[in-house]
């Protein structure tokens, strides 16, 4: 049975018999694929045009909507540290607030809690002062036993001669903190 | 010119590319959920304060939200309505709660996170379009089963093709922009590869080395994902796609092999909307399953 639509009755403005000519639609006339209705796809599109203009509200992240923002950074140069006690015995990098939330996502953005403090940023190196406030302050928070002082080794890497990057050892440092 | 596009975008399809592509979407969204309860103890956060908004469920944090249990359930709930939705039963319910709750599982992770991930975002899209696509067409769908051809039937309407294509666009397109607007020109210096890579490359993968010991060879990497990322929204052309598409699809291939990162579903996902594939299967040229006869010539050839 060939298809039994009116020409351009229904669908607004359809027309749904040359559709279904054109497609050499054959099958029973209440089983015919109907054309969507205008809503049905305005809804997509107001969706879509929601997803692109998101971003623009200043908002980076707010799942499942994301103004992508991975890599978005170009960072030149970060820090590798360890750290130690008084002792020698390696220390967990967290509990002095050396440790790396960064993972490639600006922090700060898409996520509901904010990360343990640190002072490690992709693409910036601390200052003496810095790391020893720092450091203090995570200790003071976790009240560790470091005999002492906190001995921290900072290599910088960074370019090295404009084909590869490396330790740079002009830069990179031994620094101890003093803990009272 | 609007009743021109209101016919373009409300033409009937076989339905065979958009079920394979629904079955991929939904198979993957339930990996990703897999993913949640493996590094329930691993990647949560407790114990600091709560960061800006990041999530549609940020106005109602609190304990509740906090408790592991919450996003067990939402992931349980998303394997189970995936599953029927899978096997065609409950339809629409099922795509939408599995929408529902593969959204909210993700929301509640990344709400008890101290940093963020973005690989379950496109998947949440598209899983949205597709849920209301079965919506929109339930009535012609149960006719297609009635006559025997669930996978072949005529009810994938163009809108649900180029509403997925534009939503990948829109979501790779910010990635390239956002980087313009944060770095400028300046993003592919090549360096910054080289610091990720050292950081979080395979070292085992021999293309590490390579961009390691080659700062143009990172550079140009750079430069490549930036442009393709950037003029990712070019893909909504048909000539244009499968350039895009090829290069995108290469850009995971490297982002998977050297950092190891869970991008193998959006790969998939631009592989599927903007290599031919939709072409294959509805000229016949692609066939995986004989036995769900879902090939078909052109549209229009049920009988």
């Amino acid at each position: 049975m060939r298809c039994g639509g009116k020409g351009n009755e229904p669908w607004h403005g359809f027309d749904a018999r040359g559709f279904c000519d054109r497609y050499d639609i054959c099958m029973a006339p209440n089983t015919q694929p109907k054309p969507g209705s205008t809503l049905e796809w305005i809804v997509p599109a107001v969706f879509l045009l929601v997803t692109l203009c998101f971003p623009l509200s200043g908002v980076v992240d707010c799942y499942p909507l994301s103004g992508a923002p991975m890599f978005n950074q170009a960072p030149r140069v970060y820090c590798e540290y360890r750290a130690f006690d008084g002792k020698g015995a390696e220390l967990p990098l967290d509990l002095l607030g050396l440790q790396r939330n960064d993972n490639g996502n600006p922090p700060g953005h898409g996520h509901g809690r904010k990360p343990h403090y640190s002072i490690d940023r992709l693409g910036s190196v601390p200052s003496p002062d810095q790391i020893e406030a720092g450091v203090l302050k995570r200790l003071n928070e976790n009240q560790i036993n470091v005999h002492g002082m906190v001995k921290i080794e900072i290599k910088v890497i960074r370019d090295l001669d404009g084909n590869q990057i490396g330790e740079d050892p002009l830069r990179s440092r031994i620094q101890v903190v003093q803990v009272p | 010119m609007i009743s021109t596009m209101q016919s373009w975008l409300t033409q009937r399809h076989p339905a065979t590319f958009g079920r394979v592509f629904e079955a991929f979407v939904v198979v993957w969204a339930a990996l990703l959920c897999g993913y949640l309860p493996a590094t329930l103890e691993t990647e949560r956060i407790v114990g600091t304060d709560p960061n800006v908004f990041a999530t549609i469920l940020s106005p109602f944090r609190g304990p509740i939200l906090a408790h592991p249990l919450v996003e067990t359930g939402f992931v349980i709930g998303m394997w189970l309505f995936g599953a029927l939705w899978l096997c065609q039963r409950w339809v629409p319910i099922s795509p939408w709660l599995c929408a529902v709750f593969f959204t909210l599982a993700w929301a509640v992770r990344l709400e008890n996170m101290g940093k963020t991930i973005h690989v379950s975002h496109l998947s949440a899209l598209m899983l949205w379009i597709l849920a209301w696509w079965r919506q929109t067409t339930l009535s012609e769908y149960l006719n297609a089963r009635n006559q025997r051809t669930p996978w072949s039937g005529l009810y994938y309407p163009e809108w649900v093709f180029q509403t997925c294509l534009a939503a990948t666009c829109i979501f790779y397109g910010w990635a390239g922009w956002s980087k313009l607007i944060e770095s400028g020109l300046d993003w592919p210096n090549g360096i910054s590869m080289q610091l990720w890579t050292r950081l979080w490359g395979n070292p085992h993968f021999f293309a590490t080395q390579w961009i390691l010991d080659s700062r143009p060879l990172a550079t140009f990497l750079q430069a490549m994902s930036l442009t393709l990322e950037v003029f990712a929204p070019l893909a909504l052309l048909s000539k244009c796609r499968i350039w895009i598409g090829m290069g995108l699809v290469g850009m995971h291939l490297g982002i998977v092999s050297v950092f190891g990162w869970g991008f193998h579903g959006n790969m998939i996902i631009i592989a599927l909307l903007m290599l031919p594939f939709r072409n294959w299967f509805e000229e016949g040229q692609l066939n995986l399953f004989p036995f769900l006869n879902i090939t078909t010539t052109k549209p229009g050839a049920v009988s």
